[in-house]
């Protein structure tokens, strides 16, 4: 006995300085190092860029840019564009958001519903669900075809009388017409999320709670509105919120489907940085922009958080 | 009674399925127009009263794409981006979704806020500073600019899904293995990464789902013809005077194939990455 002790105690313990003590301390940083430095360099270092260029004058494009402090935020919200990007935002983030939280639940009810067999429940959630697979590009470019005047969605309204193709709908085209077509299209590309999202809440929520409401006769609307929403509201603020951060920074769909008009109706903040940056070249207003739109999103950002710590 | 029950249990039944179809027809329709427009002659896609299919059916408008060397050059790059996107990512998210979940990290709430919080940043703001970047830095037209772009975007996410999964599978076996005198590190890859697979294949899915899509980098940092990307491509030809609607449609197709496989054989990994991480746990 008195031997085994005696072989333990010769092995010798790395001391507190050894390199592989050193390794097992550190081990933890090191495997997360990867990730904070990718962040750190290609995320955080480029906002404190962004603000610094949005301080001087037309940055890259001058030799010596001086600095400016706020003239370039200054110049921005005295264009008439100015209000008309920031509305079009709001109505396009708002509109969206709206509606898919509108599709989404309904969709999820109805595929949540008891009387649904599960497998055909599966199918049906993949069909829905297909939109959000395809690429935005791909996206736009159907939507344009079937948007187009002489295009399959006006020839489907003529046939069914609701349209004369004598004077057909230019749906993309029309300063009236073209922000809620835009909308129309990003309802379809977008609604899967908040549909999976709904979905998974309302299988959550336990049976138990409808059947002791229908001991009580409680009638369908009732159990909607006093079961399904308050079980759920955790979730419908979530996804509102995220939405709302995608919707509010949206580009390419808006891009490649009007590229911001007819006559500026569709311009968003972000598709309006982009034309500033690429097509005037003017790097220092374009970051102002982009700086407005980062603070808008900290403060959806801040709102997210505080829901998803309640 | 129980008779009129049934019939309003059908009834029920009936509404349901009626609406669930309605709605998959406004779901595919677009999708479906695509395949049909591809398969048909450029000169018989406005026709009035539409055809909802071909009227003659031609694989010209594919035969153009695939005899085209341009294009395929295009399919070869976006392959290789969103597969090395996919590959630096995962490995990144496997090592840091590790640690924050099994090891002790100082700091590691606010380290996973602040990871959280850079996945909110609006890719659309940082794109004047990449293009300086990538000017001054020489990455400009450079996969590997756009690579690294790409994993910056994929890594909050993909991090936060592997932290989740790696939190579901119990410690058990690794202390086990451990105890039979194997490393941390040889625990780590031995035993519970390869618990960690269907997570790691739903952080896959959503890396190469991503770097596939993304358009607003890939027009901005790459310039280059030999080295643009499918979106890119895509997008050019709505630029051209000609609409080739045609050879539009059969190239979305080609470059919806892979997303296609991911939803047919992949979709619960799919869909278990579009709703990680964002409900409440």
């Amino acid at each position: 006995m008195s031997n085994v002790k005696a072989t333990v105690s010769t092995v010798k313990t790395p001391g507190k300085w050894s390199s592989y003590r050193m390794f097992g301390r550190s081990l933890p940083y090191l495997l997360v190092l990867p990730t904070l430095l990718t962040l750190g360099i290609l995320v955080v270092y480029p906002i404190g860029y962004v603000i610094y260029i949005s301080i001087h004058e037309n940055y890259w494009i001058v030799r010596e840019p001086e600095m400016v402090q706020l003239d370039n935020y200054r110049w921005l919200i005295e264009q008439k564009i100015f209000t008309t990007i920031l509305k079009n935002t709001f109505i396009f983030t708002g509109a969206s958001v709206f509606f898919h939280l509108v599709v989404g639940l309904a969709l999820a009810m109805l595929l949540s519903s008891e009387v649904i067999h599960p497998r055909a429940r599966n199918v049906f959630r993949g069909l829905l669900i297909v939109p959000w697979l395809f690429t935005t590009v791909v996206v736009a470019t159907v939507w344009r075809l079937m948007l187009y005047p002489g295009g399959v969605v006006n020839g489907l309204l003529s046939q069914l009388g609701l349209m004369d193709m004598a004077q057909p709908l230019n749906w993309l085209g029309e300063p009236g017409l073209a922000l809620p077509a835009v909308i129309l299209i990003n309802v379809w590309a977008g609604y899967p999320f908040s549909l999976l999202m709904m979905l998974a809440a309302l299988l959550s929520v336990p049976q138990s709670l409808y059947e002791a409401a229908d001991v009580d006769g409680a009638n369908g609307v009732q159990k909607f509105i006093k079961i399904t929403i308050p079980m759920i509201k955790p979730v419908i603020a979530s996804v509102a919120l995220l939405d709302a951060i995608w919707s509010f920074r949206l580009f390419d769909l808006v891009f490649l489907t009007t590229g911001g008009g007819p006559l500026n109706a569709t311009h968003v903040l972000a598709t309006y940085t982009y034309r500033l940056s690429f097509e005037s070249f003017e790097f220092g207003r374009a970051s102002a922009l982009s700086v407005m739109l980062l603070l808008f999103t900290m403060v959806l950002t801040i709102f997210y958080f505080r829901n998803q710590e309640v | 009674m129980a008779y009129l029950n049934i019939t309003a249990k059908q009834r029920k039944k009936a509404f349901i399925y009626t609406a669930l179809s309605l709605a998959s027809a406004f779901a595919l329709f677009p999708v479906f127009w695509m395949f049909s427009i591809s398969f048909r002659r450029n000169m018989e896609i406005f026709r009035l009263p539409p055809d909802l299919l071909p009227p003659t059916w031609t694989t010209e408008a594919y035969e153009a794409i695939l005899t085209n060397p341009d294009y395929l050059i295009v399919f070869r790059n976006s392959y290789f981006v969103a597969f090395s996107v996919t590959f630096i990512s995962l490995l990144f998210a496997i090592l840091g979704g590790y640690s924050f979940s099994r090891l002790r990290v100082r700091g590691s709430r606010m380290m996973q806020l602040f990871i959280i919080g850079t996945q909110m940043v609006p890719p659309v703001s940082l794109i004047i500073p990449y293009f300086i970047l990538a000017a001054r830095m020489e990455l400009y037209d450079t996969f590997f600019g756009l690579i690294m772009t790409y994993v910056a975007f994929v890594m909050p996410f993909a991090t936060l899904m592997m932290i989740s999964y790696f939190n579901t599978i119990p410690a058990d076996m690794e202390e086990a293995a451990m105890v039979d005198g194997c490393s941390r590190l040889g625990a780590m890859v031995r035993v519970t990464v390869p618990m960690a697979l269907p997570g790691m294949v739903a952080t896959a899915v959503y890396s190469f789902l991503l770097a596939w899509k993304e358009y607003l980098f890939a027009v901005t940092l790459i310039q280059d013809p030999d080295k643009r990307l499918l979106p890119v491509s895509i997008a050019m030809l709505l630029g051209e005077h000609v609409y080739q609607w045609n050879v539009m449609m059969a190239l979305s197709v080609l470059a919806s194939l892979p997303l296609l496989v991911i939803f047919i054989f992949l979709q619960k990994y799919l869909v278990a990455g579009m709703t990680v991480g964002a409900v409440k746990q």
